[in-house]
């Protein structure tokens, strides 16, 4: 599914001396299927953005358009409902919204709302708790019991159970230590893969953009500053410390070898190896000197 | 959600008002919600009336506040107005409707008491918006603490009250975020069955009892890791200095407590 901003705005507390222009005549295009990258310091709007996608928030002016629904100022609840059941949505901490007596019927209260085949779901949970690296015997399990990291991968099953069309991710490592990112990340780049949601992703990490991301927006003060694709974004250095955001280490360590010694990588998201055996084929073939 | 929820109608500002010491207006408050009942006559009414135009002023809040926050109130004045015009059989008889008889006495106390209850709010709801949540607990605390001689605990009661307020809108806001979370997972908190709504509420409720709980926790904790043993001689970083603004404010307000008690009848 297609999801489309055109000149959207948002204000909270419209009309109150609390009022805040929290997005600002917003354009934007998350192509069907594709990863998307939302970054942007904190306060910038990112989360304002993707919570019009399922109607959480509805523009004070312009139009998102979510798969041929039209969601405005004053769409219709029942419209909204529609296309909401397409769209999953895991929030910083998701572990905040567990709340059923066991894991299992945590998992089926999404599918369950959205009037989806209940049993047939339920067949696949064991799968399902696997695909989040949790093991089945967790299911009659209390949530409450459970470990953090068990608990947030038990939320993100959740929200995966329905099996959605549009994925939006605010920030889901939010608090995991290093490791526990990177294992997070893996769980939903192999979901995306596998089911290939048009995925948003949301982060002030470019690391995280960098290792999944097709498209970037960076946003700034309720606007989108820049979007492109990963290697145009990074190429703009000084507008990104502008903006308190850093290239990612492994990007500055493939820039500065591209600017030494005039080799151009395909793209950063090479790991060290892939690089190092790119390298030497580039200097076998006699494109790069040996330095 | 709660956009149009402002936590405890506190309206930061710079007016006269908001400059005041809060002991000297939750004074003048009190003192006017006592003189109120005093008023029997329509000079004594005017001349309320025009204290209040005059507070208004002084107090910088934009009209609408004032409209919003008397609004649920209306009703109920409105009510008891009609009571009395309806049952007071004194003086003479205005008009009749059908069998209705209204007499000069029965609209007379009717409006009287509606102008009593519309003032009585009024004044209360000028207090609070003009003067936050943590400095209505200090002044509290303070105008209560001589009350500790008889084992009232103050300074606890006004503690407990600030925490409280403290979380409101902490509470607020995780209360918004989990019915995001769980309108995003399909629940619907407004429309469907009872069966459904219910399993709604139970979405939100018990994510939010669970953090409820745990916060208390960290924070019993945290104070307790800070060595808080209670109000025994603890000092405050916030001290409440009256001014001028409150002197001048507690003479005024003795001044027309004396003048409505000449123009009672
Ligand atoms: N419910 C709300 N009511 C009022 N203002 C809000 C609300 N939510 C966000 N805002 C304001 O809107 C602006 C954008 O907030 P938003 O949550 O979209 O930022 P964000 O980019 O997601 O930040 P973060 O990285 O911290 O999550 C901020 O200035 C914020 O204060
Ligand atoms: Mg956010």
């Amino acid at each position: 599914m297609d999801v489309n901003f055109q000149n959207v705005s948002h204000v909270y507390m419209k009309k109150t001396p609390f009022e805040t222009l929290a997005l600002k005549n917003i354009n934007a295009c998350f192509r069907s299927s594709s990863v998307t990258a939302v970054i942007g310091r904190t306060g910038s709007g990112k989360s304002t953005l993707v919570q019009h996608i399922n109607g959480l928030l509805k523009p004070s002016a312009g139009v998102v358009t979510v798969g041929g629904h039209r969601l405005e100022a004053r769409t219709k609840r029942k419209m909204v409902k529609t296309v909401r059941s397409h769209v999953g949505m895991v929030f910083q901490y998701p572990e905040h919204q567990l709340f059923e007596e066991t894991v299992e019927k945590d998992l089926l209260f999404g599918p369950k709302n959205k009037g989806m085949d209940v049993a047939e779901i339920q067949k696949k949970l064991p799968e399902l708790l696997q695909q989040v690296g949790l093991s089945e015997t967790l299911l009659e399990r209390s949530p409450f019991e459970l470990s953090g990291g068990q608990m947030r991968r038990v939320a993100i099953a959740g929200v995966l159970a329905t099996n959605p069309e549009i994925l939006i991710l605010d920030e889901p490592t939010a608090g995991l230590d290093p490791q526990g990112q990177k294992e997070i990340l893996e769980l939903f780049m192999n979901w995306q893969r596998a089911y290939q949601p048009t995925t948003i992703m949301i982060t002030h990490q470019m690391e995280e953009a960098a290792a999944f991301a097709e498209y970037m927006y960076v946003m700034e003060d309720a606007e989108i500053k820049m979007q492109g694709e990963p290697e145009a974004i990074y190429a703009q250095r000084e507008k990104l410390q502008e903006m308190d955001l850093d290239i990612p280490e492994q990007v500055q360590v493939l820039q500065q070898i591209e600017r030494d010694s005039g080799i151009r990588f395909p793209h950063y998201k090479l790991s060290p190896a892939e690089a190092a055996d790119y390298w030497e084929h580039a200097v076998q073939n006699g494109d790069v000197p040996y330095v | 959600m709660f956009e149009n929820v402002i936590i405890g109608q506190y309206l930061p500002g710079r007016s006269f008002l908001h400059h005041m010491d809060p002991r000297a207006k939750i004074a003048a408050v009190l003192f006017l919600i006592i003189v109120i009942f005093l008023v029997n006559s329509w000079n004594g009414y005017a001349l309320f009336g025009a204290a209040a135009i005059a507070v208004y002023f002084l107090s910088g809040v934009p009209f609408r506040y004032i409209r919003k926050g008397m609004f649920p109130v209306f009703i109920l004045v409105i009510l008891t107005f009609f009571l009395h015009a309806f049952f007071t059989r004194e003086g003479d008889i205005l008009f009749s409707v059908g069998v209705f008889s209204f007499y000069e006495e029965g609209i007379r106390q009717g409006l009287f008491i509606s102008l009593r209850l519309l003032l009585l709010v009024y004044f209360t709801s000028l207090l609070t918006l003009t003067t936050s949540p943590i400095d209505l607990t200090d002044a509290l605390e303070q105008m209560f603490s001589p009350l500790e001689r008889f084992k009232f605990p103050a300074y606890d009661v006004a503690m407990m009250m600030s925490i409280a307020i403290r979380f409101i809108p902490t509470l607020l806001q995780e209360t918004e975020k989990i019915i995001k979370a769980q309108t995003a997972r399909g629940a619907d908190f407004n429309k469907g069955s009872m069966r459904d709504r219910m399993q709604a509420f139970v979405s939100l409720l018990v994510p939010l009892f669970v953090r409820a709980f745990r916060r208390a926790e960290d924070l019993a904790y945290a104070m307790e890791a800070r060595g808080y043993n209670g109000g025994e001689g603890r000092t405050k970083l916030r001290l409440l200095v009256w001014g001028w603004r409150d002197t001048l404010c507690c003479v005024l307000i003795a001044a027309f407590g004396v003048v409505l008690l000449f123009l009672r009848q």
